[in-house]
């Protein structure tokens, strides 16, 4: 044996035992996509608009405010479109003292001033997606603390880096109940308490909250006060339909889900699931004043801009209390709390894609697949042997090497196996043995023309090698784009395929021609090849 | 020896090769009917919507669910039963909607949560509301919940000699389901789990229930996702379109020789995809991975040829044209038939025995390969003896 192919047969060696070392225990090693395990995989977007809302929001107010130190509050200020603040009804002689103050101020915002005695302030585009953009690293952020506190095991959150970058990728393996995880990870849990402006010449008890907005813009005789705004509350009746009310609320929130310590779930005084909170120090004392000062009067709690419920302050409440008659469940109260600890999203979210696969249809994948996959190689490898007669074992024990090397070099990078990534697989079992086909039927043209076994050996591997690489180049070529652009179980399909070609490449050549070249060094002196 | 062809020597690019252009001319024509008349059966990837799998105990109740489904107003659906009759499984699809105006998105979950309760009888809601819990629809979280409220504490089975809290029996239980199956056909089966506490099975065989069907999956793919989707579709296959031409350009050095392999390889994904449309096939997002690889796979066969023709026109320059690639494909042909067949026999048993999902997929690349080998010879050869004939060697011959 030459030195040579001695060297060859070991670095053979090494790679069998290294993949080996990398598989070993499969069930450990393989990560399997959810489409076999079982889980839900979400696609949401982040919807960004209502950040940039919200930041346009707080700053009317902050204008508000700051010219109304200088005495130059505007009559008017709302918002235009989607960045645009205008500011209308100003002092016209103090119009420019009002510009420069602005601008000073809020340097983020460009002001200009129509002609007509009214400001804009626009949010620059750049300052515009800065807050897009942060909107969705918190939502990210958000989603993640929240998964954990529920405990789900391998969990994948991830921001989609290509194209839309709005959107986020949610994958938990095992999780089989939609409904609540998308409550969980979708409802942002803006928590605000507001308290219920009751319609003048009423009293707290005598007021009843209508089922349309219209009926409390009548009960405030025609339009509500500039700082009131209507909420819904769903109520349940007694027959156990749903009805909607309409409470009359200040605009501005006291306290907020941002002023919480802690929270979690418990049960109110009649043992019906509720959700108690801690807030934090400052908060704890500008509830105290609150409660003190507007004793008898409703304290609206309100989630997501729907109210929840609207007790009565009956005692002065510092830090601690409990969100009660929200109709909670057992789940959903301890969902609530969760939610609360974990921090609001900073906009909603919207569901673009959802895929839910059950436990025992991800069972029956993985049997049906693998069952497919190992008749397709029985049959292949069985050709082979009949086709290609001892010369076939060298392609089998190539195409078993290839799978190796498949699986090892999927798990080495924590590639998951899907189920169109079995097809994968199975694909590659049937284009692995292409290449040895190209070979084999080389060597036997050659051998036609009269070749010893060793020469035609050699030249059938020397001249088929450019077609195999050719062939499985332009295969890799449609496989890279598949990956780029394929989403979910295809990309595992993708994986599986490039992985395999790449492998192939290094059986067909490398390994099986080392295998032809110990046999020759073993019978040196044969004169008929079994091919 | 086995040979399937030895010193094969056909006129395959005589007159015969005008036979099968006629074949091939053909065959697009209907493979493009197909795709603009028949037109694809998008998948939910697609065309957007709802979709819930469901596996029942026994033959589903298709036109009682139909009824059903009708009556709690969800719009476009159809049912279509799948896998093998005795698997009981139904697929049942709700066409996209927009939302009205206001209300809040149509989140895929409410629509699946409203297809689940309409499809529920009244045995079901009258268990539900008496608080016995569905064995076939409850995850292990209800289920391990639903046995901690009533189950006695871990410690004092334990001391009873039990030593399972609600947590493991919750897993063995819906382990055994799983592995059955994902269906109880009778709260008898539960004596036969292994492990479990007989505390356990005497509870829930009095306070459990079997609902008549399992869920299996449930996908919402929304407008928006469905037309990304069908966008990066177009892009992936343009990009390898284009990636392989520049490259067997690139190899040939004659753009003659990358534009008979293009066309070749249009040719066969075209037939794929109009097969996958005659059939009625759904049109998945694997489908499109199927058709990506016969793109990749279809000009395996192509190189395998040109590599032999370059190589014969290099060692037999006085010879005519048409007699070298004629020759070349003969000598090539047993490759190219095997190469194929060695393919088509994983593919025959992904078809075969791959279920349901790999159906379409394995469908479409059965197709893809069979025409693959057919048009490296009797569309990218053939197309080669063409041009050559009409314009001379200047374009062919490097």
């Amino acid at each position: 044996m030459t030195f040579d192919l001695r060297w060859r047969l070991l670095l053979i060696l090494g790679l069998i035992l290294l993949c080996g070392f990398i598989i070993y225990p499969p069930a450990d090693k393989i990560h399997l996509g959810l489409d076999l395990k079982g889980g839900i995989h979400m696609v949401m977007r982040v919807k960004t608009d209502d950040a940039v809302k919200a930041e346009i929001d707080l700053t009317t107010e902050r204008v508000r405010a700051a010219l109304g130190e200088k005495g130059l509050a505007p009559q008017q200020a709302a918002a235009d479109g989607l960045d645009t603040i205008i500011l209308s009804g100003l002092d016209p002689a103090r119009l420019s003292e009002a510009r420069d103050l602005l601008g000073r101020q809020f340097a983020q915002y460009r002001v200009t001033s129509d002609g007509t005695g009214r400001l804009r302030l626009q949010l620059s585009a750049t300052e515009t997606q800065a807050v897009r953009d942060s909107a969705v690293r918190q939502a990210l952020e958000t989603i993640r603390t929240r998964v954990d506190k529920f405990g789900v095991a391998e969990p994948t959150i991830q921001r989609q880096m290509s194209g839309n970058a709005d959107r986020i990728l949610v994958q938990l393996p095992g999780v089989e109940d939609p409904e609540r995880v998308k409550d969980l990870i979708g409802s942002p849990a803006f928590l605000e308490w507001k308290l219920v402006k009751v319609p003048p010449g009423l009293t707290v008890e005598q007021f009843n909250p209508p089922d349309s907005p219209q009926a409390l813009d009548q009960a405030f005789g025609g339009r509500l006060p500039e700082d009131v705004e209507a909420l819904p509350q769903d109520r349940t009746t007694t027959d156990g339909r749903t009805m909607r009310v309409y409470w009359p609320v200040t605009k501005s929130s006291p306290i907020t889900g941002n002023d919480l310590k802690n929270s979690r779930r418990s049960q109110d005084r009649f043992g019906a699931p509720a959700v108690s909170f801690l807030l934090t120090a400052d908060a704890g004392q500008r509830f105290q004043e609150l409660t003190r000062r507007n004793q008898g009067q409703l304290l609206a709690i309100v989630l997501d801009r729907k109210i929840i419920s609207a007790p009565r302050i009956n005692a002065v409440i510092s830090d601690e209390g409990i969100i009660e008659g929200g109709n909670f469940t057992m789940e959903s109260s301890e969902d609530l709390a969760l939610k609360l600890r974990s921090g609001a999203l900073p906009a909603g979210m919207e569901i673009l894609e959802e895929r839910t696969v059950g436990p025992s249809l991800g069972a029956d994948s993985i049997r049906q697949g693998i069952v497919a996959s190992v008749i397709g190689s029985i049959i292949v490898i069985l050709f082979m042997l009949v086709y290609y007669r001892l010369s076939g074992i060298n392609a089998v024990l190539a195409l078993g090497l290839n799978v190796l090397i498949l699986l090892a070099a999927m798990a080495y990078v924590h590639s998951t196996l899907t189920l169109p990534g079995i097809a994968g697989i199975a694909l590659t079992v049937g284009m692995a043995v292409d290449a040895n086909v190209l070979v084999f039927e080389r060597i036997r043209e050659e051998l036609r023309l009269g070749r010893t076994v060793k020469a035609a050996i050699h030249a059938g591997f020397d001249k088929a090698l450019s077609t195999i690489v050719d062939s499985n180049l332009t295969t890799l070529i449609a496989g890279i784009f598949l990956y780029a652009y394929g989403t979910g179980p295809v990309r595992g399909f993708a994986v599986t395929l490039n992985v395999g070609i790449m492998a192939n490449l290094v059986t067909a050549v490398f390994v099986s021609r080392a295998i032809f070249d110990a046999a020759l060094t073993l019978h040196p002196r044969v004169e008929r090849l079994s091919i | 020896m086995l040979q399937v062809f030895t010193h094969a020597n056909f006129p395959l690019m005589g007159r015969i090769r005008w036979a099968f252009f006629a074949f091939s001319t053909l065959a697009n024509l209907l493979a493009l009917y197909a795709i603009i008349f028949i037109g694809f059966n998008y998948g939910i990837d697609f065309a957007g919507g709802t979709a819930v799998q469901l596996k029942f105990n026994e033959r589903p109740p298709v036109d009682a669910m139909r009824a059903a489904l009708e009556k709690a107003g969800l719009g476009d659906i159809s049912i279509q039963s799948i896998g093998a009759a005795d698997d009981n499984e139904v697929l049942i699809r709700v066409e996209q909607r927009r939302p009205p105006a206001g209300a809040p998105e149509g989140e895929g979950g409410d629509v699946s949560a409203r297809v689940l309760e309409a499809l529920k009888n009244a045995e079901e809601t009258g268990a539900a509301t008496a608080g016995k819990i569905d064995l076939n629809m409850a995850s292990v979280a209800d289920l391990e919940s639903w046995l901690a409220q009533r189950l006695p504490a871990p410690a004092a089975e334990a001391a009873a000699g039990g030593g399972m809290g609600a947590a493991a029996v919750a897993k063995t239980i819906a382990t055994y389901r799983t592995e059955h199956g994902g269906l109880f056909k009778d709260l008898a089966e539960l004596s036969a789990i292994p492990g479990l506490p007989a505390e356990a099975i005497r509870l829930l065989q009095s306070q459990a229930t079997l609902g008549r069907f399992t869920l299996r999956s449930v996908e919402f793919v929304g407008p928006t996702a469905g037309k990304e989707l069908l966008r990066d579709t177009g892009l992936a296959i343009l990009g390898s379109v284009a990636g392989i031409l520049i490259y067997v350009w690139f190899r040939f050095h004659k753009w003659v020789w990358g534009l008979t392999s293009i066309v070749a390889l249009i040719h066969d994904v075209l037939i794929a995809a109009g097969a996958i449309a005659l059939t009625g096939k759904e049109f998945s997002l694997p489908v499109v991975a199927a058709l990506l690889t016969i793109l990749g796979y279809s000009i395996n066969d192509t190189i395998v040829v040109f590599d032999r023709i370059r190589e014969n026109l290099r060692l037999y320059r006085d010879q005519d044209f048409v007699t070298v690639v004629n020759a070349s494909v003969n000598q090539t042909l047993s490759r190219t038939v095997l190469t194929s067949f060695t393919v088509f026999i994983a593919v025959t048993a992904l078809y075969l025995y791959g279920g349901d999902k790999l159906n379409p997929l394995s469908f479409c690349l059965l197709v893809g390969v069979v025409f693959g080998s057919y048009s490296s010879i009797f569309v990218a050869s053939a197309m080669l003896v063409v041009i050559y004939n009409r314009f001379g060697a200047k374009l062919v011959k490097a």
